[in-house]
């Protein structure tokens, strides 16, 4: 749950989406559920020319199961708060 | 999620009613279905307006916990994980991302050639879904430089490509030997 509630708070953010078949979207999360499926608002394709068919897409959903990464922005991370956070979650409480 | 159909209307409760007048406002409101802006003041403009309603087709609205309604009529493009792109009209959904599309059809894409071939109504199953985009209908959906051609044409294509990257997979094969990188 602890990536559930990391991700909720960067709603409105600016991330880009890596997916496990190489194609990277860029875009504003909207949202996020328990499955880490995201909404993303005002997307764009990284590599344009190489995915012509994305060229309409303005918001998207992105099946959690084919994520690879998500590239955060640098101000989006708080080291300290996820330091604690993966403390309390690994000691179980 | 509730049903939604003409008949059972007048059974519905009254918290229904404030969906009512949101799912109105949104099917009515909304920017990009293709759908007139009416505006209603009063609460019987609403109703009359849902009962006697031709514009919305009813079993297309899924009533949401949060009293939100969602309109399933949006054109969609559904990338799957192997690759193949459908586009259709939203008609079902689930949490598995199972999803239901009407008219489907594929877009085929080789190169600077495409062809959308039709499909019909698709039970998709979810994990077979990587991506499901909402269609900006102001926008092209494609480049300009992009030519449709016909199926038959965009079969020979992809049947080249696929000739293509299998020699280059059997000639890398053959040169293992070498080691090189």
């Amino acid at each position: 749950m602890l990536f559930f509630s990391y991700f909720k708070e960067l709603v409105g953010r600016e991330v880009t989406v890596e997916l496990k078949n190489d194609l990277a979207i860029k875009g504003t999360l909207h949202s996020v559920d328990q499955y880490l499926n995201i909404k993303l608002e005002n997307t764009r394709v990284v590599d344009q020319d190489k995915y012509p068919h994305m060229l309409s897409v303005r918001n998207c959903f992105i099946r959690g199961s084919v994520v690879r990464y998500v590239q955060l922005p640098p101000e989006g991370v708080d080291v300290e708060l996820l330091h604690d956070a993966t403390r309390r979650e690994a000691r179980g409480g | 999620m509730l049903p939604s159909c003409g008949n059972g209307f007048r059974r519905m409760g009254m918290e229904l009613v404030a969906g009512l007048f949101w799912c109105l406002h949104f099917v009515f409101g909304a920017s990009n279905t293709n759908t007139k802006t009416i505006k209603m003041t009063t609460l019987e403009e609403y109703l009359e307006l849902y009962v006697n309603s031709e514009l919305v087709d009813l079993s297309l609205l899924v009533f949401l916990y949060d009293n939100t309604v969602l309109l399933l009529a949006e054109k969609l493009l559904v990338l799957l994980r192997d690759g193949r792109k459908l586009l259709g009209l939203l008609r079902s959904f689930d949490q598995f991302a199972n999803v239901i599309l009407e008219g489907a059809c594929e877009r085929a894409i080789v190169g600077d050639i495409y062809c959308d071939i039709p499909l019909g109504l698709y039970v998709i199953r979810g994990e077979n879904v990587v991506l499901i985009g909402e269609l900006d209908l102001d926008r092209e959906e494609l480049p300009p430089h992009m030519t449709q051609v016909s199926e038959e044409e965009i079969k020979r294509a992809q049947k080249v490509e696929k000739d293509a990257s299998d020699l280059k997979g059997t000639m890398r094969k053959r040169m293992e030997f070498l080691d090189f990188d």
